[in-house]
């Protein structure tokens, strides 16, 4: 008879069956320490729009920016974190006119506010037409500024290999 | 933001007391205030001086810990973005961004002096975490710096 055997196989076995655990809680400790807390995707947001206020001329900055900082909303899912601004909040919060002509988040057509405010957005018509007409034309340009440097800080601290931390601790020991 | 305003009342003004006891500036929190003392120098009702504006940029609950034989706590991690501000008139002299760095060092050295002064755990101050902001709509010269620290609530 010939038998042969893996030393240690009893422990390689239980370890494998304890990995897809581990690695789910990898995944809920990337999202809800790393992410949040860590790469504080929501506080450079607010530090991007801050900067904003104290570098601008314009003298409304600041009236604008409070509405946008006050809209912030963090909203943490199974396997995402969003930071992202209220529409509703800010349609609620805007003084600005709205004209059919021409103009900007607030006169986009009717479609995701938030969306238009934080990317460049302008609308444009033709004088007379109907808001919702075919000759009113809503055109997104680049990310604003401060969306643009969070996304950009944001993508310079994240570290995937921390989901895979749990995992590899548990794994080596 | 999760911290309430309770806690976020007390460590304004632990860092307000700090702030009044070590600078001759104005310890603010949020441009709604920034803007009232603007006006005021604008008015000659007060004098131009630096104004320390304190926004939260980070906050969270920690891991629970124990105070003493009796109480037990929870440990809360707090980063400030601190805005230090000058005007025109401050200083009038000087270059702005040669008034700036003063403030900055300023900065740095009272915190490495008096930080055991505030009730907070693990004080990290970073200087100038932006360059120097240039001239806003308030006449403000800025630059910001970062403050971080952990504190303990009792439960």
């Amino acid at each position: 008879m010939m038998k042969s055997s893996i030393e240690g196989l009893d422990d390689l076995v239980s370890s494998s069956k304890a990995l897809a655990p581990a690695i789910k809680r990898g995944k809920r400790e990337f999202l809800s320490r790393h992410v949040v807390i860590e790469v504080n995707l929501q506080g450079n947001l607010v530090r991007n729009l801050m900067r904003l206020v104290y570098n601008n001329s314009d003298p409304d900055t600041y009236k604008r920016t409070m509405s946008l900082l006050n809209s912030i909303r963090l909203e943490h899912r199974a396997n995402s974190v969003s930071v992202y601004m209220d529409g509703d909040y800010l349609r609620q919060a805007s003084n600005t006119p709205t004209f059919w002509e021409t103009g900007q988040a607030p006169n986009s057509k009717g479609v995701n506010y938030a969306f238009h405010v934080e990317e460049g957005h302008y609308y444009n018509n033709v004088a007379g037409a109907g808001k919702f007409s075919d000759r009113a034309v809503n055109v997104t340009t680049e990310p604003r500024p401060f969306m643009e440097a969070t996304w950009q800080q944001v993508l310079s601290k994240i570290n995937p290999n921390r989901i895979a931390d749990r995992a590899v601790r548990m794994w080596s020991r | 933001m999760i911290i309430e305003t309770k806690v976020n009342q007390t460590v304004k003004q632990n860092l307000q007391t700090f702030f009044n006891n070590h600078f001759d500036g104005y310890c603010v929190f949020g441009y709604e205030t920034v803007e009232k003392i603007i006006e005021d120098i604008n008015n000659g009702d007060t004098q131009s001086k630096p104004i320390y504006n304190f926004i939260i940029i980070g906050d969270n609950d920690g891991a629970e810990t124990s105070i003493n034989n009796d109480a037990k706590g929870y440990k809360i991690f707090m980063e400030f973005a601190i805005y230090s501000s000058i005007d025109s008139r401050y200083k009038e002299n000087l270059d702005r961004s040669y008034v700036l760095d003063e403030i900055t060092d300023d900065l740095r050295d009272k915190f490495d002096t008096y930080k055991s002064e505030l009730p907070f755990k693990r004080i990290d101050f970073s200087p100038a975490t932006s360059p120097s902001l240039g001239e806003n709509a308030d006449g403000l010269y800025t630059v910001e710096h970062t403050l971080s620290f952990w504190f303990v609530k009792q439960i």
